[in-house]
């Protein structure tokens, strides 16, 4: 059975006065184990730890011992841990060697000196079970953010490991894809007796599925561990479940009893309207849109209308050309039919750094953005480029302000969080006061604390007229903020309405409230009435 | 391998040495020009495009600076071109200098074009596939090597995409200084990530131990010590040539491992592999044997007065075997 040992463990990175671990003590068996925590709480630290990057490849100050299936890992050198233990990173494309899905997978393997015939059988098991057919003779580099991260998942389960971390593995998953993989993970753990560990924010996808939990506080040592229905209140924070029944006032943790009167509670609510559908011209419109990325279809004649203080989600599988869609939106990529109308003006010859007076989009990683000395200069960077900077549309020192970023406002940008980064790269295109908002997948690696404050300045930007277009796996940031939705499939919009009834009516999509009363509304916390009492039979 | 233009990799990898090889050895331009041109054909087959005008701008611009930097910096030659009375950096230009730069510069463009295609047509695991198990280290920065020019590329696109989305118009080559920060930001992130991947996925895991480690220490010395010897006693060839032997095969025999000889799809040796590798090793063959025992053909000198590069057309020939790749493309995988 394979087991994970961590005693005592304090490390702290070269050149870091605090430790990103402290004196951490677990014991993790077999089965699937969540770990949670704020965005540098050492969640990856200590993925890295157990595979014996840390310290290895960091160097650092490393105190206590971790020892993963009988190895001790810091006698074990990480090549010889790999054998047993497998690792995903957050962002897998970096990390690729090779240019071709079916060579990616089979890489590890081959270096494992695997007989050619073992190493096909498992490629081919492994791609259907993540439903890679479709992409396997497709060059990494041209796959979506999604389907790159299912390849770096097969890859690092190809060698049959009996431990594997994953970081972050479904944050750029479609529901779809997420559950193939947890599921498979709950099979190896069956069959092979395989300890996963996965780090993850979104806790409502596994916290039902997982055996055990692990929480680590802000100074990286350990918040708690257990079941995850006992773990989840030692938490400031938890998935909807929890979040609806702490707004409620029903008592934690949630055991049978406790659920069903939650139920009952949430479906004597009154079903919320959706927000008034919006009137009036749209502020960007597209339609007829048709893209393709070397003969592959990306987009087939979609389109979509967003309005003055309305947010508009994207959603659709891996693939399905949400990204495409707002580069098209953008400018970045030329679509080959089709238009984009900004306040019903055909603007699809106008070049990019023109519509970025107009159109601000922040890609999926942000840090892609920032390249200046300090974050001040980032916002001086944009408005120097629009030759604003005699003529501010709005005080970059508010901005920061609003956005709760003024106190690193001196800092290097790619030094900061995930979460700081990705309002940095906010604050730096807003700053030109533009009237659309692009987002590609702006929850992508952030805490619960990022994402409400993220929520918080798109429903500011909205209340200020902004009409913003969220592309987004995450069904329920999507539901708490957005009134419109649109669903893409294969580059065609199959779906659009009002958010929380379009989603009900696809199961795949549905929110976890959803799932949960099994009826539309309500769709997410942000819908439920502060401080309703809840049902007798939750006490 | 890059949209269906197949070729065995090892059969790559000696058309490569076959080209950067004499253009490592030579300094004679005409020849360099023709290797330059050879790679050049490869690359647009292998990418069945044209090269982009910021590729061109790329290998004008190294064809020039070193010609400019000599004309400015060399005294020597007979034909000035000009003469400027101003101390330190003032007195006489001459042709000489600038011709004897530009043939640093073809030297320079042509090797890089070389390598451009090496690095198009082989991934990092084709080498480290190959790579002995004991070369760790030299596995991984020959990955981070190799992936380097595509993820500047990469990088550099993205940096540039980034400023427009900032309003930032862009202005060609005069960009260039403003994105060289985080240019090199983004590669070292890159490079650490490359590094990091390959220790996580096993790579090295086959060193070699006990005494087979004791062996491969030994033929790397003996190894080091025949090239030395070759190097700072021309006289003792026979000797330093068996050596370097000797510890070549020492090497080899302690650090070879079945890790990586397996693969998932199976790389077939075809007729036209045979003749690119028969080929190319005919070049560098030829080439490092006119290196030994007629170097004047190889180079040019144009000081003290300016001379046109000697030129062989069975030379030239000999060059334009390196075009193989293109016309043995057909009907063979």
């Amino acid at each position: 059975m394979a087991t994970a040992e961590i005693e005592r463990l304090t490390y702290t990175y070269p050149d870091r006065a605090d430790p990103a671990l402290r004196d951490l003590t677990l014991c993790l068996d077999q089965g699937l184990h969540l770990l949670a925590g704020k965005s540098g709480s050492g969640k990856s630290t200590l993925l890295r730890a157990l595979c014996g990057l840390v310290p290895h490849f960091h160097g650092g100050r490393f105190a206590g011992r971790v020892a993963v299936d009988g190895l001790d890992t810091r006698r074990a050198q990480p090549v010889r841990i790999a054998a047993r233990v497998g690792l995903v990173f957050q962002e897998p494309a970096t990390r690729f060697l090779t240019g071709t899905v079916a060579d990616e997978i089979a890489f590890g393997m081959e270096v494992a000196g695997l007989e050619g015939e073992v190493i096909r059988r498992r490629v081919d098991e492994i791609v259907e079970r993540l439903e890679l057919g479709a992409v396997m003779g497709r060059s990494l580099d041209r796959l979506s953010g999604g389907e790159q991260q299912r390849v770096a998942v097969a890859a690092a389960l190809a060698r049959g490991p009996r431990i594997l971390l994953l970081d972050e593995p479904t944050s750029q998953l479609d529901s779809q894809s997420a559950e193939g993989v947890l599921s498979w993970l709950l099979e190896l753990r069956q069959e092979l007796g395989l300890l996963a560990l996965i780090a993850e924010h979104r806790l409502a996808r596994l916290v039902n599925k997982v055996d055990g939990m692990v929480y680590l506080d802000e100074a990286g040592a350990l918040g708690g561990q257990g079941e995850a229905g006992d773990v989840l209140p030692m938490m400031p924070y938890g998935p909807p479940l929890i979040e609806a029944a702490r707004k409620l006032g029903a008592p934690l943790p949630l055991d049978q009893t406790r659920r069903e009167a939650l139920q009952e509670s949430l479906a004597g609510l009154p079903c919320s309207p959706s927000r008034p559908a919006p009137s009036g011209p749209p502020r960007l419109a597209a339609d007829g849109l048709r893209h393709a990325y070397n003969g592959v279809p990306a987009l087939d004649g979609a389109g979509l209308e967003v309005h003055p203080g309305e947010i508009v989600a994207v959603l659709g599988r891996n693939g399905s050309g949400k990204t495409t869609l707002l580069r098209c939106l953008m400018g970045l990529e030329r679509p080959r039919s089709g238009g984009v109308w900004l306040n019903g003006r055909r603007i699809d010859s106008t070049p990019v750094a023109e519509r970025a007076k107009e159109i601000a989009f922040v890609p999926q990683w942000p840090s892609a953005m920032l390249f200046a000395e300090s974050v001040r200069e980032e916002l001086a960077l944009t408005l120097r480029n629009h030759g604003l900077q005699d003529n501010l549309p709005e005080a970059p020192d508010r901005l920061l302000e609003e956005l709760g970023i003024e106190e690193v406002g001196g800092r290097y940008p790619r030094d900061l969080a995930a979460g700081e980064q990705q309002r940095v790269a906010i604050a730096a295109v807003l700053v030109s006061g533009p009237g659309v908002l692009l987002l590609d997948e702006p929850t992508l690696g952030l805490d619960w604390l990022a994402q409400k404050r993220l929520g918080d300045l798109l429903e500011a930007q909205r209340a200020n007229g902004v009409a913003i277009v969220v592309a987004t796996h995450d069904v329920e940031f999507a539901a708490a903020h957005a009134e419109t939705a649109v669903v893409l499939d294969g580059g065609k919009v199959v779906a659009s309405g009002p958010t929380a009834d379009t989603l009900f009516a696809r199961p795949t999509l549905r929110t976890s409230l959803q799932n949960f009363t099994g009826r539309p509304h309500p769709a997410s916390v942000n819908e439920l009435p502060v401080g309703l009492r809840p049902s007798k039979r939750s006490g | 391998m890059p949209r269906g233009f197949s070729r065995h990799p090892v059969a790559w990898m000696i058309w490569a040495a076959g080209a950067a090889v004499p253009a490592l050895l030579m300094r004679n331009p005409a020849y360099l020009g023709l290797i330059g041109a050879a790679a050049l054909l490869v690359f647009v087959r292998v990418r069945r495009r044209l090269p982009t005008r910021a590729g061109l701008g790329m290998m004008s611009g190294l064809l020039l600076f070193p010609a400019i930097l000599n004309l400015l910096l060399s005294r020597v030659g007979e034909t000035v071109l000009l003469r400027l009375p101003i101390p330190w950096i003032g007195g006489p230009y001459t042709l000489e200098a600038l011709l004897f730069g530009a043939s640093a510069g073809v030297q320079i463009a042509s090797l890089l074009q070389v390598m451009v295609v090496f690095g198009e047509v082989i991934q990092p695991s084709d080498l480290l596939r190959r790579m002995p198990p004991g070369l760790h280290p030299a596995g991984v920065a020959a990955s981070i090597g190799l992936t380097f020019a595509p993820q500047v590329r990469r990088s550099f696109a993205s940096i540039r995409e980034a400023s427009e989305l900032r309003g930032h118009r862009p202005r060609g080559w005069r960009d260039v200084p403003s994105v060289v920060t985080p240019l090199v930001v983004l590669s070292l992130e890159n490079a650490l990530a490359v590094a990091e991947g390959m220790v996580v996925r096993g790579w090295g895991q086959a060193m070699p131990r006990g005494l087979r480690r004791w062996g491969a220490a030994a033929g790397w010395l003996a190894l080091a010590s025949g090239l030395a010897l070759g190097a700072v006693a021309p006289r003792q060839s026979a000797l330093a040539a068996g050596l370097a032997a000797l510890g070549g095969v020492a090497t080899w025999l302690s650090m070879r491992s079945a890790a990586g000889r397996n693969r998932y799809r199976p790389e077939v040796w075809a007729r036209g592999d045979t003749l690119v590798a028969g080929l190319s090793l005919g070049v560098l063959t030829l080439f490092l044997l006119l290196s030994i025992t007629a170097p004047a053909l190889l180079t040019y000198y144009p000081y003290p007065r300016a001379t046109w590069p000697s030129f062989h057309p069975a030379l030239a020939a000999a060059i334009a075997l390196l075009t193989s790749p293109l016309w043995t493309s057909h009907g063979d995988r």
